[in-house]
């Protein structure tokens, strides 16, 4: 399908059930917030080897947050409710914490016993015994002395199903043309809510494919998208693409992704080919593998 | 949603037991059933029927017309409201676990004691033992929100354990006497011995105070608890002015240490 000039492949994105929660971090200033916020979704851009998949959904005014301070609200995204919480736990008693000034509250509804993600309720003997809790409207929060004041923090989160992997891949003429067309699209698809791009800048260059012809590698390099290797049988690329960047999404529900896709889909193709990008496909493994799949042809604005 | 009325027929001749007159328990009960309703009057008993008029329809609100010797007025409540036009007497939502119980006038002694749940609110002022224990109880109020807009008497809060008590005037000797946990808020001036023997927990209140000698004054300090506090407040309904408007700051004193306690006098600014 050509549109805008704009190679469109009947393809998709396969896409997998997740548990994510939503943290809400307030601070003095936003940018501390943001500090913050960077800190405790560093080093979160796979579940490959990061253990979770987090970035800054979205920042907060203070009228937004609990305790009326400006903010931002971050998503994690792990495979399972227990190594999410074990991540959360880690990153907010090291990033979280740490950082001054900051307050710490669940950004998502009450949940069952068994989807609870600890937060105060696990970090609050860091206060080694001067820490005091308050029960407010049936949420309880910890207050632990920390050398800047007090560190006040909810007890406890809970984990919702959530859906990973959502992906776009952008196909241009040119390095700097993928990049600015990635770029442009990544900042359409974070505007959707629910929603967070967990790669650097939101975007991936080495996307991969599932294994590989060494033993102990669970990926490697998607082959078949990497232009170097253009001449080879086995490669899904045109002559003229000379680049290829993918943008992976994490959302809350499958519509959450879905909509994403669509805005990513939009900002590309209102570009139009006059801007360097030959085309956009998705990236999948036959279906097999997850149980959501993101037809492009389906998603278009 | 249907309202039964009590009005008074004529002036009390003693003490009244109002406690069977809780929603939940007049919904299953006709009104000639009401009427001929057994209500405790100094050593004997006398008919509700004789004491007030009854108008409307059992249902989840019960309004009273207030009396300074009606006792135990909601006390039991457990879901529903009653209104109460005038003071109640003594121990008025004792024990209570959930419902509003709204009184205009003034409430007599241990209002609230043991409380559990729910919301009472009280106009005018409160007696002593406001929020306070039973009698031999080691536990006083364990949960629910008690608003008094006017002042109350000596050991408010005694032996507290959860909850929170918004008074938005003074408070009499020995607030949150032996208090364990929850938060006690003064918006006027907090009387002598304030939090003697308090083991956790927070009293918040504004002004210049010399605490017992267990306490030990830990300074100024922004607290961001008391911004969420604050917010928590604003989305009550009928807490006092003076309970409001916290900034953040606050002096902080940590007691009472003479009793191993570590819990907090916050004078807010």
């Amino acid at each position: 399908m050509l549109l805008n000039g704009i190679h469109i492949e009947n393809s998709y994105a396969e896409a997998f059930d997740m548990k994510a929660t939503r943290l809400i971090v307030t601070a003095d200033t936003l940018a501390w917030a943001r500090h913050a916020g960077m800190a405790a979704t560093g080093f979160a851009t796979s579940v490959i080897a990061c253990g979770c998949e987090a970035g800054i959904e979205r920042e907060l005014a203070p009228e937004e947050t609990p305790d009326g301070r400006p903010g931002v609200a971050l998503l994690f995204f792990a495979t399972g409710r227990t190594v999410l919480g074990k991540q959360v736990e880690t990153r907010l008693g090291q990033c979280i914490l740490t950082c001054p000034g900051t307050a710490c509250f669940s950004g998502v509804p009450r949940g069952a016993k068994e989807d609870l993600i600890p937060l105060g309720r696990k970090l609050r003997y860091f206060g080694d015994g001067q820490q005091m809790s308050k029960l407010l409207d049936g949420r309880r929060y910890w207050r632990i002395p920390v050398m800047d004041g007090e560190f006040l923090c909810e007890e406890s989160s809970w984990s919702v199903p959530a859906v990973g992997g959502g992906n776009l891949l952008i196909l241009a003429d040119a390095r700097m043309a993928a990049l600015e067309a990635a770029e442009a699209a990544a900042d359409a698809m974070r505007a959707v809510p629910n929603v967070v791009l967990p790669f650097p800048g939101g975007v991936v260059r080495s996307g991969s494919k599932v294994g590989a012809k060494y033993k102990g590698m669970p990926a490697s390099t998607n082959d078949a998208y990497c232009p170097t290797l253009r001449g080879l049988p086995r490669s899904r690329l045109p002559a003229e693409v000379e680049s290829v960047l993918e943008i992976v999404i994490d959302g809350l529900t499958a519509a959450d992704v879905a909509a994403a896709t669509t805005a990513g889909l939009k900002c590309l193709i209102e570009r139009g080919r006059g801007s360097g990008v030959w085309g956009v496909t998705a990236g999948n493994y036959g279906g097999k593998l997850g149980r959501h799949h993101f037809h492009l042809h389906e998603l278009l604005p | 949603m249907s309202v039964l009325s009590f009005r008074l027929k004529g002036p009390l001749t003693g003490r009244i037991d109002a406690s069977p007159l809780l929603p939940h328990r007049l919904v299953e009960l006709s009104l000639s059933e009401i009427a001929a309703l057994p209500l405790r009057l100094g050593r004997g008993h006398v008919a509700a029927g004789d004491l007030f008029d009854l108008t409307g329809s059992p249902g989840d609100t019960v309004e009273l017309e207030g009396d300074e010797r009606l006792d135990f007025v909601g006390a039991g409540l457990t879901g529903g409201t009653i209104r109460v036009a005038g003071p109640v007497g003594h121990r008025a939502g004792t024990a209570m676990s959930g419902g509003t119980l709204l009184v205009e006038g003034s409430a007599g002694l241990a209002a609230g004691a043991a409380m559990r749940g729910g919301v009472l609110s009280i106009g005018g002022d409160a007696g002593n033992e406001l929020g306070g224990a039973l009698p031999g109880e080691r536990a006083g109020m364990t949960g629910g929100l008690i608003v008094v807009r006017g002042s109350c008497g000596d050991r408010v809060g005694e032996r507290m354990r959860r909850g929170l008590i918004a008074v938005g005037g003074d408070a009499g000797a020995y607030a949150a006497l032996h208090m364990n946990a929850g938060s006690l808020l003064i918006g006027g001036r907090p009387g002598t011995s304030l939090g003697h023997g308090m083991r956790n927990g927070t009293i918040l209140f504004r002004g210049e105070i010399e605490p017992l000698p267990g306490f030990a004054d830990c300074g100024l300090n922004q607290l961001p608890f008391l911004s969420l506090l604050d917010n928590h407040l604003s989305e009550l309904d009928g807490v006092p002015l003076t309970c409001r408007g916290l900034t953040g700051q606050a002096r902080r004193w940590l007691g009472d240490r003479g009793f191993g306690g570590r819990g907090e006098l916050l004078a807010c600014l």
